[in-house]
């Protein structure tokens, strides 16, 4: 059976196409280059080519996110709760928690056989999201992927005390100019980053195995940090940003329970 | 006696030098990430206004935000007391004060003769602070002191701003740029946003007339009337609303060390 899922981000749309059990193909794109009505086909024609398939051979789609792309084939729209905890359990079903950091949310789920039981959501403050790494990395004059690099090469590293972003942003300006190293501040931002996300871990209820998913996930930095509060081991999958897209192609082809 | 007080804010810093009860001069600089050299220069430069030298001041107190210590302070006093006994001054019958900075916002209860009685500050959160109104300002490309007045001339009418937060009110922002909003109706939304966060502040304390607003903010139109309205006081704003906290701690520095 061949299904696709589609994740609309605020950022980034991602797919992916199942066939059978195996994903064929998938895709991201920027969410904010196409209209609503066009973004689905794009998704649907980008990803059909990437797998040697005409999009006509889909044959169910489900959509989560932001779900108001308008998609002929479109099946249902699911919460994406649902998908990122189905996405996770099939790539790595030893998962219990799920954290899935987005540039303006963090989400962290609670989750057993591919169900979510517990969610705790933040969509409300920048702390705790991509954005604050955006600010930070902005005012230090690097890009996020060179934020992770930096970090690993800091020995000790600066606390950046303040949950807002907005007063992160002053904060770290002053620290530039007390003359600390670049490497230390973008430690302390990662660390910054890392304590506003733990809580909502603390909130469900701590269990192995935690995995990242989400764009932030490849950032070794970030990771690295989550680690060190955690006090052990994150799961990162090999391409963390579709696991809600993954989710939302396997509920499509009816493994809502296992 | 003559003393002076010093309020380092995340925005501006202010110096006050009284005599007795009167006030000598005043001077206001923008804050530099160092807190020392910004403390220096506001003092040096209120010093040349009163036509004094350091060493004629008897002592001086500081107060504002940070760890900072300044090595020619003799004390460091709170800013919400230094802001109850400043604007006491000014206002002798006030109850209420709603200050504003750059990076904060506070409103204090004090009795009869400006002591605290109660207060709550918001010093965590840029939604609420003089931050938020800087960077929609910012992103329109307009400068502060003119988004006030143009948020009264709305056009077809306030752009509602939904986002707490002040960076995803900036995301909110250019969204309804890229709509066609007017900046005047976005302008309008913005200021909305901020009284609602200002008034809740105020309403975890209560308000008791009369109300004094102090803080750069309280040059802002935008937000004076708005709240004005909303509250349906008329505030007493000092001339210079933003030396509240260094008159103050000039205040302070007159009375024998607090232990």
């Amino acid at each position: 059976m061949i299904t696709a899922g589609i994740d609309v981000g605020t950022e980034a749309t991602k797919i992916v196409i199942l066939r059978d059990n195996n994903i064929a193909s998938w895709h991201v794109l920027n969410t904010g280059d196409e209209d609503a009505a066009r973004l689905g086909d794009k998704a649907l024609h980008e990803a059909a080519v990437k797998a040697n398939l005409s999009p006509a051979e889909i044959e169910r789609l489900a959509v989560t996110g932001l779900c108001d792309i308008q998609m002929p084939l479109l099946h249902e729209q699911v919460p994406e709760t649902k998908c990122i905890a189905m996405g996770v359990n099939w790539l790595l079903p030893s998962t219990r928690i799920v954290v899935d950091l987005g540039v303006w949310k963090s989400l962290v789920l609670k989750c057993q056989n591919g169900i979510p039981t517990k969610i705790a959501r933040n969509d409300k403050c920048a702390s705790g999201t991509g954005k604050y790494l955006d600010v930070v990395a902005r005012i230090i004059g690097i890009g996020i992927e060179e934020m992770a690099d930096l970090s690993l090469r800091s020995e000790k590293y600066v606390a950046v005390e303040s949950t807002c972003t907005v007063f992160a942003e002053s904060e770290v300006i002053s620290l530039l100019h007390m003359q600390h190293r670049r490497e230390d501040i973008a430690k302390g931002a990662l660390m910054g980053l890392a304590k506003r996300i733990h809580p909502l871990i603390l909130e469900l209820g701590m269990e192995r195995d935690v995995t990242l998913v989400g764009g932030l996930a490849h950032n070794k930095g970030l990771v690295i940090a989550i680690e060190e509060l955690l006090g052990h081991n994150l799961l990162v999958p090999p391409e963390p940003q579709i696991v809600g897209a993954l989710g939302a192609a396997l509920i499509s082809q009816g493994r809502a329970n296992f | 006696m003559i003393v002076a007080g010093i309020d380092i804010g995340s925005s501006s810093t202010k110096a006050v030098i009284i005599a007795d009860d009167k006030l000598l001069a005043w001077s206001i600089i923008s804050s530099k990430p160092d807190s020392f050299e910004t403390a220096r220069e506001v003092m040096e430069l209120a010093l040349k206004n009163a036509g004094l030298c350091l060493e004629q001041i008897e002592r001086i107190v500081s107060t504002g935000y940070g760890r900072i210590n300044i090595p020619f302070a003799h004390e460091k006093i709170t800013e919400i007391s230094c802001h109850a006994l400043g604007s006491h001054k000014l206002f002798p019958h006030v109850r209420t004060i709603l200050d504003m900075g750059g990076q904060d916002c506070k409103v204090i209860r004090c009795n009869e003769h400006g002591k605290v009685v109660n207060f709550v500050m918001n010093d965590k959160c840029a939604a609420g602070t003089g931050r938020y109104l800087e960077r929609i300002a910012n992103i329109l490309a307009l400068p502060l002191e003119k988004t006030g007045d143009l948020s009264f001339q709305i056009i077809e009418g306030p752009a509602p701003i939904n986002s707490y937060c002040a960076v995803f009110a900036e995301r909110d922002v250019q969204l309804l740029v890229r709509q066609g909003k007017h900046r005047n109706d976005i302008l309008a939304g913005a200021y909305q946003s901020i009284i609602e966060r200002i008034y809740s502040l105020c309403a975890r304390v209560g308000i008791q007339e009369p109300l004094s607003i102090s803080g750069g903010i309280a040059k802002n139109s935008g937000v004076v009337k708005r709240l004005e309205n909303k509250l349906r006081i008329k505030a007493c704003i000092a001339d210079e609303p933003q030396i509240v906290g260094a008159l103050g701690a000039a205040l302070f520095a007159k009375t024998p060390p607090r232990h």
